[in-house]
């Protein structure tokens, strides 16, 4: 019985550390090409290592960091915004007798592509006269990722959480100490997960910002896709490593976290 | 005093509430005994302000509740259900409502400590809720209650997914809170002997409408089927005995 275990045990971590390979062999051969200047498929060794391409990056030379800071900026504002009004967008759809209608609206810009979406869109963004500027780019992305932070949050606005409320309330809190005192600190692991999820999703879009944003607003995310077009892998990389950044700090941050929360639980 | 007059609910085709009337004078119980789906949730949730009525009136000490936000009319309704807010440990929860209010943070201290002795929960201070049992529970959302001092406590089977045993413990403990700490309350229940223990006076709540007796004897009389019933088992129990 010992033995199964111990094997069955032996199985699982075997399987965890394949997995955590597969997940980091494209994130270290990006690594790697971004550190060579050239190189010739197969030899994987013979290259010219240089720190060139870094260096580059962060001279601004190929506007990697404006396209960095830019997708900062914007990946922060519409996950901040985008979790914070679906939270209490959710809340007021989960509350009203027709939930189920209302809930079922949130997933119409699923079911067209984010590039129709950006097509529909147009008539209105050159009417407002946003096409092209970052302030179009963040409103055509929080259209997308807003009814999912909806959808994320259906999950927390339950008929418990509505008594909970409801008992604070004849408890003498107003509306604002509610939020503040009890909704929020016990939304504190959702809001937070919705957060880093609506980021990703603004850090990692592609369709829509390079539709509205024509070229105008250059993302990390279409800088990449421009330095592939034009077969510079290593450039590429670079971007790609800068692109995995807030990935690795997430995970870190989240890992930080769970140890954390282990250690109070034990 | 507590005077409700003419209150009505109807959900749909429903007619949830018809037209509730009682009074009752201040710290005192009145026990209310009414089957699952006779409304008594409805009518408790209007009267804390979760739920608006259609039509009536609510006073404490003559002033119309009714208009009044819930925050501010001091009316709490406890459920079956304990609601420990579970971000908070068990003193933070009893402090809740004092702390809203802004009350010096030494008196919170002081009167809060009082409390976790009077329900016994002195050494479960810094503990989750989660970490509770369900009788600890009911005490703590008890204490959180009655820590504000509030015109009336409106309990909603507040004891019923609690064991026979703590259900005793919770319910003496209960009578003498009550007692010392003045308190007015409103006790719904669909157990007969609870709301015999629980009450100084005796209602009745069935088709959305309340019947207030004039004294216990007057309740046991009453031509009410789940009344007689219970009363029937209890004198055959006595016979055996």
């Amino acid at each position: 019985m010992k033995n199964h275990r111990r094997l069955h045990g032996s199985f699982f971590r075997l399987g965890y550390r394949l997995l955590a390979a597969v997940l980091l062999l494209p994130i270290l051969s990006l690594t790697y090409l971004s550190f060579v200047q050239q190189w010739e498929f197969p030899q994987l060794l013979d290259a010219q290592y240089s720190l060139q391409n870094w260096s580059d990056a962060f001279r601004g030379t190929d506007g990697l960091i404006e396209s960095f800071l830019t997708s900062t900026v914007l990946a922060l504002s519409t996950g901040f915004i985008a979790t914070a009004s679906g939270f209490l967008i959710c809340r007021a759809i989960m509350y009203h007798r027709h939930k189920t209608l209302l809930l079922s609206l949130a997933y119409y810009p699923y079911l067209i592509a984010p590039v129709v979406l950006g097509v529909m869109l147009q008539f209105y963004f050159i009417k407002l006269g946003i096409m092209g500027t970052l302030a179009g780019v963040l409103l055509a992305q929080f259209l997308f990722i807003f009814p999912y932070a909806v959808l994320f949050f259906a999950g927390f606005w339950t008929e418990q959480t509505r008594a909970i409320e409801g008992q604070a309330t004849t408890l003498g809190a107003s509306p604002g100490q509610v939020l503040r005192r009890v909704l929020v600190p016990m939304a504190k692991a959702w809001l937070s997960t919705c957060f880093f999820q609506c980021f990703m999703i603004s850090w990692f879009e592609f369709g829509v910002t390079k539709f509205v944003g024509i070229g105008k607003v250059s993302t990390l995310t279409v800088r990449t896709m421009q330095y592939v077009k034009e077969a510079n892998p290593h450039v590429a990389a670079v971007a790609a490593c800068l692109m995995v950044l807030p990935l690795v700090v997430f995970l870190l941050l989240n890992r930080r976290f769970l140890i954390r929360n282990t250690e109070n639980h034990d | 005093m507590i005077e409700v007059r003419g209150i009505q609910k109807q959900f749909g085709q429903e007619q949830v509430l018809k037209e509730i009337d009682f009074q009752l004078p201040a710290h005192s119980t009145l026990s209310l005994l009414g089957k699952s789906g006779c409304g008594k949730t409805t009518l408790l949730k209007i009267l804390a302000g979760l739920e608006s009525g259609d039509t009536g009136s609510f006073k404490i000490e003559g002033r119309e509740m009714l208009q009044i936000a819930p925050q501010q009319r001091g009316v709490v309704y406890l459920s079956q259900e304990p609601l420990l807010f579970p971000h908070l440990d068990v003193f933070e929860n009893i402090a809740f409502g004092l702390r809203v209010r802004g009350t010096d943070k030494r008196a919170v201290q002081q009167r809060v400590e009082q409390l976790l002795e009077q329900l016994g929960l002195a050494s479960q201070a810094r503990k989750a809720p989660h970490a509770l049992s369900g009788g600890q529970k009911q005490r703590a959302a008890f204490g959180r209650a009655i820590v504000i001092h509030p015109k009336i406590l409106l309990l909603d089977e507040p004891f019923g997914s609690l064991d026979s045993e703590t259900r005793a413990e919770m319910q003496t403990l209960f009578q003498a809170l009550r007692k010392a700490e003045q308190i007015t309350s409103l006790f719904v229940t669909h157990d007969l002997r609870e709301a015999i223990t629980m009450g100084d006076q005796f209602g009745k709540m069935a088709d959305g409408k309340i019947q207030v007796f004039a004294d216990l004897k007057a309740f046991l009389a009453a031509p009410d089927a789940n009344i007689q019933h219970e009363l029937a088992f209890w004198k055959k129990l006595h016979e055996i005995e």
